[in-house]
């Protein structure tokens, strides 16, 4: 209770200096006025410019962020649940390098030009591909292999990331294709809009509830699945469902915001460490250290850096050595994994 | 097999992404530009002319080696010789912007071979010269470069070490040209290309060209008394500072670079309320990038002076890589941009 209330404070301030701070200059005063008036809580004069800045620019970003964040520690906490694999990650069956094919298709064969909502699409479509291609793989006469999900991810990670180097090269003849692929593939969360929210709200709120009504089953299914089986867990149903939730809030995340590393791996753990292993818990407390995490990240490449680091790349310069320190401490508390 | 159905979603979003690519076409601004566009290339496409001093061979080129680190953003610069023992015949250039000073000053059967992007549309304001005379090679294609046994190969800052190693084996002689970011930096190199392959005549004919066709551009221009502030503002949000080519494009024609004048080194990225804040006069988007209707339709940027009055303007890439004469031709075509509202400017 106290870790959440913490977390959620975090993301309240983190609003605070998302909403408030940027190039153009607004007192806190008219970013309230800006809120309250979309609300009907304002009738005072607000001003155009403002007003357009806070609600179309700077909310969204943030929102965005906090969907993602959300979106890939939830996801994280998930996968490293079903394979009991504490290096599990969102991307470890392939989804993430699937949606980054499909983002980096888009922006090669300029579709990501012509619509806002194209590589996103394209990112979300590739990675249900992908989750399909596993799936029907991994699958032999109604019982789907853990170990066969795992080496059929691995042998599409290969695939998706060959693919995705092929493209790359192909652009580096076009100058500026080839900028926007890498700076993507970096992670950024520059000029979010409310079309972003649009696609990244659905998938995260959905795959968080529909996470939630299995995240019990997801307990026992940790502990074994013979263990699961008698307790009368319906396996296969329990463990596709949580994959295939995983799978939409990884794709979905990765579709507005791009490759964010270490968040999906480095929250669960953190979290993990502090209030135990208990999914019910586990979940939306990680993705709130997930979203505070995204969130920082972005508003200390925003407000502070101001040069060409972005989020994915901070995400993962800090997450790395955190994790490595947050390994060392806790070896034992790992162990249950 | 349970799991068929999901087969339909991406099935559903591919048709969806379909749909989506099938936009209308932007409206293209070909704006009337102060100097004619076809003639001005022609112009600049061939240029003679003769030589006060011409010294004989061997000969050695003082030159002064520029060189720009982007990442302390400063010049170095290098007093260095080089020697050349005879005229070169044979000779290949490995960037665009040195074939197309090249195919002006220099006699066309002395370069060999071309480099592929120099035939590339996008990247070459010479195409189609280029594909009718070939032979064209590939930038990795290092022993096609033997092969055609050139006597002098100028390479540049971007040319790999390899393959500057591989020349230096097989004994070809090489040129390593220094910065080319503005047009007084394009007009020296020129001049020092012409004195490499002998052709000074030629090349101080173009920097005499270059000049004038800067001054008839100024001249046409409507003497407003303030300059447009203009930005270019790629697909990715990027902006050119300082030493890219687009502040001296915008300095020909009397403009300021917005990205200069913020402090912009070479490129940096902002977002839209950074746009808004820096509010120019003019926008200019890269053509292929069909970046002009999201900006248009932009509602943060629905608040910034050049949306808000409809100055959103798209110009081919090619305009804006540019690297040697041609941006005269960048120039002319910004000028008929910037200008284009006051209908001032004639050809």
């Amino acid at each position: 209770m106290i870790l959440s209330s913490f977390l959620a404070g975090l993301v309240l301030l983190g609003a605070f200096f998302a909403l408030c701070y940027g190039s153009w200059q607004i007192e806190f005063r008219s970013v309230l006025h800006v809120l309250l008036a979309r609300v009907g809580l304002y009738a005072g004069e607000v001003d155009a410019v403002e007003n357009t800045i806070v609600w179309d620019g700077r909310l969204p970003r943030y929102l965005v962020a906090f969907l993602v964040g959300f979106s890939l520690a939830a996801a994280g906490t998930i996968m490293q649940g079903i394979f009991k694999n504490p290096m599990a990650d969102p991307g470890v069956i392939g989804i993430s390098s699937g949606a980054a094919l499909g983002a980096v298709s888009a922006l090669y064969f300029g579709l990501a030009a012509r619509s806002l909502v194209a590589l996103p699409l394209a990112a979300i479509a590739f990675s249900l591909v992908t989750l399909v291609t596993v799936f029907l793989i991994a699958t032999t006469r109604g019982h789907t292999s853990v170990a066969t999900l795992l080496l059929t991810g691995i042998a599409l990670n290969m695939i998706f990331g060959a693919l995705t180097s092929f493209i790359i090269a192909m652009s580096t003849r076009e100058f500026d294709v080839g900028r926007v692929i890498v700076t993507w593939l970096m992670g950024d969360l520059n000029n979010r809009s409310w079309e972003h929210v649009q696609i990244v709200f659905p998938t995260t709120v959905l795959a968080v509830l529909g996470t939630l009504f299995f995240v019990k089953d997801l307990n026992i299914l940790m502990i074994g699945e013979e263990t699961a089986a008698n307790l009368g867990v319906n396996i296969p149903l329990a463990r596709n469902s949580l994959l295939l939730f995983s799978s939409i809030m990884t794709g979905g995340a990765i579709a507005v915001a791009g490759v964010i590393g270490f968040v999906g791996l480095l929250a669960p753990h953190m979290v993990r460490a502090l209030i135990g292993p208990d999914n019910r818990k586990l979940v939306p407390i990680a993705g709130l250290m997930g979203a505070a995490f995204v969130i920082y990240a972005d508003l200390f490449v925003r407000l502070v850096v101001q040069v060409d680091l972005k989020v994915g790349v901070l995400t993962s310069i800090l997450g790395g050595p955190f994790f490595l320190v947050l390994i060392v401490r806790y070896r034992k508390r790992f162990e249950y994994l | 097999m349970r799991m068929k159905w999901m087969l339909w979603i991406p099935v559903f979003l591919g048709s969806a992404l379909c749909c989506l690519s099938i936009v209308q076409a932007e409206e293209q601004v070909c704006a009337k530009t102060p100097l004619d566009r076809d003639r001005l290339k022609a112009e600049l496409s061939l240029v003679r002319g003769e030589s006060k001093a011409q010294p004989g061979w061997p000969r050695s080129v003082r030159y002064v080696d520029r060189q720009y680190d982007f990442r302390t953003d400063t010049f170095a610069e290098e007093e260095k010789t080089f020697e050349v023992k005879k005229k070169p015949i044979r000779i290949i250039a490995h960037a665009v912007g040195v074939t197309e000073i090249l195919w002006a000053i220099c006699p066309r059967e002395r370069i060999v071979a071309f480099n592929d992007l120099a035939a590339d549309p996008k990247f070459s304001f010479i195409p189609d010269e280029v594909r009718r005379r070939g032979p064209i090679f590939r930038t990795p294609e290092t022993e096609l470069v033997l092969g055609y046994q050139p006597d002098l190969v100028f390479t540049v800052f971007y040319s790999s070490v390899e393959f500057k190693e591989k020349l230096s084996q097989a004994k070809v002689r090489f040129f390593d040209l220094g910065y080319f970011g503005t047009m007084e930096s394009i007009q020296y190199q020129t001049l020092l290309i012409g004195r490499l392959i002998g052709e000074e005549g030629n090349a101080e004919a173009l920097v005499r060209l270059i000049d004038e066709k800067i001054r008839e551009i100024r001249e046409r221009l409507p003497q407003t008394g303030k300059s447009p502030r203009v930005l270019y503002y790629d697909e990715n949000g990027y902006v050119p500072g300082r030493t890219s080519n687009f502040t001296s494009i915008c300095e020909i024609v009397g403009a300021r670079n917005v990205g200069e004048e913020q402090g912009i080194k070479s490129w940096i990225q902002i977002d839209h309320e950074t746009l808004l804040k820096w509010d120019p006069d003019i926008i200019v988007v890269p053509e292929e990038s069909h970046l002009k209707n999201l900006l248009m339709t932009n509602r943060i940027l629905s608040h910034a002076r050049a949306v808000r009055e409809g100055k959103v303007y798209s110009m081919p890439g090619i305009y804006l890589r540019v690297d040697s004469q041609y941006m005269i031709l960048s120039a002319n075509e910004l000028a008929g941009i910037v200008y284009a509202e006051m209908g001032k400017t004639s050809p």
